[in-house]
């Protein structure tokens, strides 16, 4: 792994990678300061560590395939979270496929890590939150998440999802309604 | 907690996630062993072709959207009252339930105007709708 002592720029890891000779050293640059966040954004996508380990695998292999074709069009970030989003929602739509598990299915497999995951850990409402979240469809999961943990503007997250700023204002209101409205009446809900 | 309400804007965001110990030393090492074993390569997609892919998306989407229109005018109109009460008597629904189901009727109501006030155009309504899991 390269220890990186200087904060690099995005600008400046854009110059190295878009030069062949400085390439691998831009990317090792690039994976230390953005490993992290695609982990976490992963994560918090699919729940399951060994998953979101794999995936997160698979996005800085294609970032290393596709820095080629990088041209500073966005911002560094953005490209990254915007192949960070599509291998989620491509990864996710798979194992539904592949498992021919309806949505309800899928989300009791959410339960199931949920109360036996030794990697998942929080207070009783934090719990409750995060089973909120996952009953999302997993497009406005990703807005959401997005939205309230990484803090993007709308403006970012219309680059990366290719989506328009006011469908998603819309659909990040209507996540938090659902939201809300799930942690207040999560009894009731898991009757049904 | 149980005598006062949620809301996301009072709650401190909390990571409930946690990872094996030395997890991201050993995930950068194995992605550069990864790519040390290939060169990076660019498949750039001929412009064409990424506006066939719009296009057909978009004509996919429209199409989508008006079905489920039209199925949802056709099953609503095709039932009359009678039915309707005929057919929650036979789910036999208590009333906890009725009412519960009122207060989600009126929760959607209030989410359904929120919605309208943002103005949105017929592509903003029918991306709403994918993120949404509609179409």
């Amino acid at each position: 792994m390269i220890t990186v002592n200087k904060q690099y720029t995005d600008s400046e890891i854009i110059s190295l990678i878009t030069e062949t000779s400085s390439q691998s050293k831009g990317f090792g640059i690039l994976l230390d300061k953005f490993q992290q966040k695609v982990y976490w954004q992963v994560r918090k996508m699919v729940v399951n560590h060994d998953d979101a380990n794999d995936i997160t695998q698979d996005i800085f292999i294609k970032i290393w395939q596709k820095l080629s074709n990088f041209r500073g069009d966005s911002q560094l970030s953005t490209w990254i979270f915007r192949i960070t989003y599509n291998e989620c929602i491509t990864f996710i739509e798979k194992k539904k496929k592949k498992n021919q598990v309806g949505l309800e299915n899928y989300e009791n497999e959410f339960s199931e890590n949920f109360t036996t995951d030794v990697l998942i850990s929080g207070d009783e409402i934090s719990l409750k939150l995060e089973k909120a979240i996952q009953t999302l469809p997993e497009k406005q999961k990703a807005v959401f998440n997005l939205k309230y943990f990484e803090e993007l503007t709308y403006e970012e997250i219309s680059e990366i999802t290719q989506t328009s700023v006011g469908a998603l204002k819309a659909s990040y209101h209507l996540a938090v309604k659902k939201i809300e409205y799930f942690v207040n009446n999560s009894e009731v809900l898991h009757e049904i | 907690m149980e005598n006062k309400k949620f809301t996301l804007e009072n709650f401190p965001k909390k990571e409930i996630y946690k990872v094996p110990d030395h997890y991201f030393e050993e995930l950068s090492q194995n992605i550069l062993s990864k790519t040390s074993q290939a060169k990076p390569q660019g498949k750039i997609i001929p412009l064409y072709q990424k506006y066939w892919y719009v296009g057909a998306a978009c004509i996919a989407a429209t199409i989508l959207f008006f079905v489920n229109q039209n199925n949802e005018k056709t099953v609503i109109n095709d039932l009359s009252e009678e039915e309707i009460v005929a057919y929650l008597d036979n789910q036999s629904i208590n009333q906890n339930e009725l009412s519960e189901a009122y207060k989600n009727h009126k929760s959607i109501e209030k989410e359904v105007q929120d919605v309208k006030n943002l103005h949105l155009s017929d592509d903003e309504l029918l991306e709403l709708m994918e993120i949404e899991g509609d179409i």
